[in-house]
């Protein structure tokens, strides 16, 4: 016979801890962002993005990861002229922190661009 | 009231392995096991590489500059496993037009290719996550 739970939350047995997903994790931000109109289309635990510049936007997170040390994955494109190939990757001048990740977006010539769909993920341990 | 559900292990009763859950908008239901990344991982691939931060991964191997490969510790049930990467900061490149690659080799071996627009590079961040489904 098929059962149902329902409830709003669930936690490890002393209540203060995640359930295990054994070999398994579920991820802690994703966002998908679009650059040149500086808008959120979706996303889950980012409080904020700040626009620095052409090509250079970090995504403010809003509950804490554990440590520097996650994993961020991404793709990026464009809306139009698919041949003007756009990526996204890490901002060579700032790492990653427990609060804020800083993405850039260039064409494949490495000129900072604003992609309109900037797609990243974060996998690791929440504080 | 708010209800909390306090269990170490959760299975389902048809399917161990399998458990429904409710959308965010209640008009669908998804397998819970289905949406979780069975792999993430975060190296240095710098210097001597180093995993900073993973789950499901046993080791990672240095093949030349900008290539590596990193092994899983439970495999997935095939080699048809969907890999994403993300990652960047080179030492000292800037507009170098940077590109990051990755692959499933088997059902528990990724490649991983980093560099510019012409030739391979290590990068500082060397990233990955895995979705299918485990073995």
């Amino acid at each position: 016979m098929t059962s149902v739970l329902n409830v709003d939350t669930i936690a490890d047995k002393a209540g203060t801890g995640p359930v295990g997903l054994t070999k398994q994790s579920a991820a802690k931000v994703y966002v998908r962002r679009d650059f040149n109109n500086n808008v959120s289309d979706s996303s889950f635990n980012i409080a904020s993005v700040t626009d620095n510049a052409l090509g250079d936007q970090t995504m403010n997170i809003s509950s804490a990861m554990s440590a520097a040390t996650y994993s961020i994955v991404g793709m990026a494109s464009r809306k139009a002229n698919s041949l003007n190939y756009h990526v996204v990757m890490v901002h060579d001048s700032a790492d990653p922190t427990t609060t804020a990740y800083r993405l850039r977006g260039s064409d494949v010539a490495g000129n900072d661009k604003d992609p309109e769909f900037v797609s990243t993920s974060v996998d690791g341990d929440l504080a | 009231m708010a209800s909390i559900l306090k269990v170490d292990e959760l299975q389902g009763i048809t399917a161990a392995g399998d458990i429904t859950i409710t959308s965010e908008g209640g008009a669908a239901t998804q397998s819970l096991q289905q949406g979780l990344a069975k792999a993430w991982i975060a190296f240095d691939g710098t210097s001597t590489i180093a995993i900073k931060d993973s789950s499901n991964f046993t080791s990672i191997s240095d093949d030349g500059t900008g290539d590596y490969k990193s092994n899983l510790t439970s495999a997935l049930s095939n080699a048809n496993g969907s890999a994403t990467s993300g990652g960047g900061h080179p030492s000292g490149l800037t507009n170098c037009g940077e590109s990051i690659q990755v692959g499933m080799l088997s059902s528990s071996q990724l490649s991983h290719e980093s560099g510019t627009i012409s030739a391979n590079v290590d990068f500082a961040h060397v990233n990955a996550a895995v979705h299918g489904d485990l073995a």
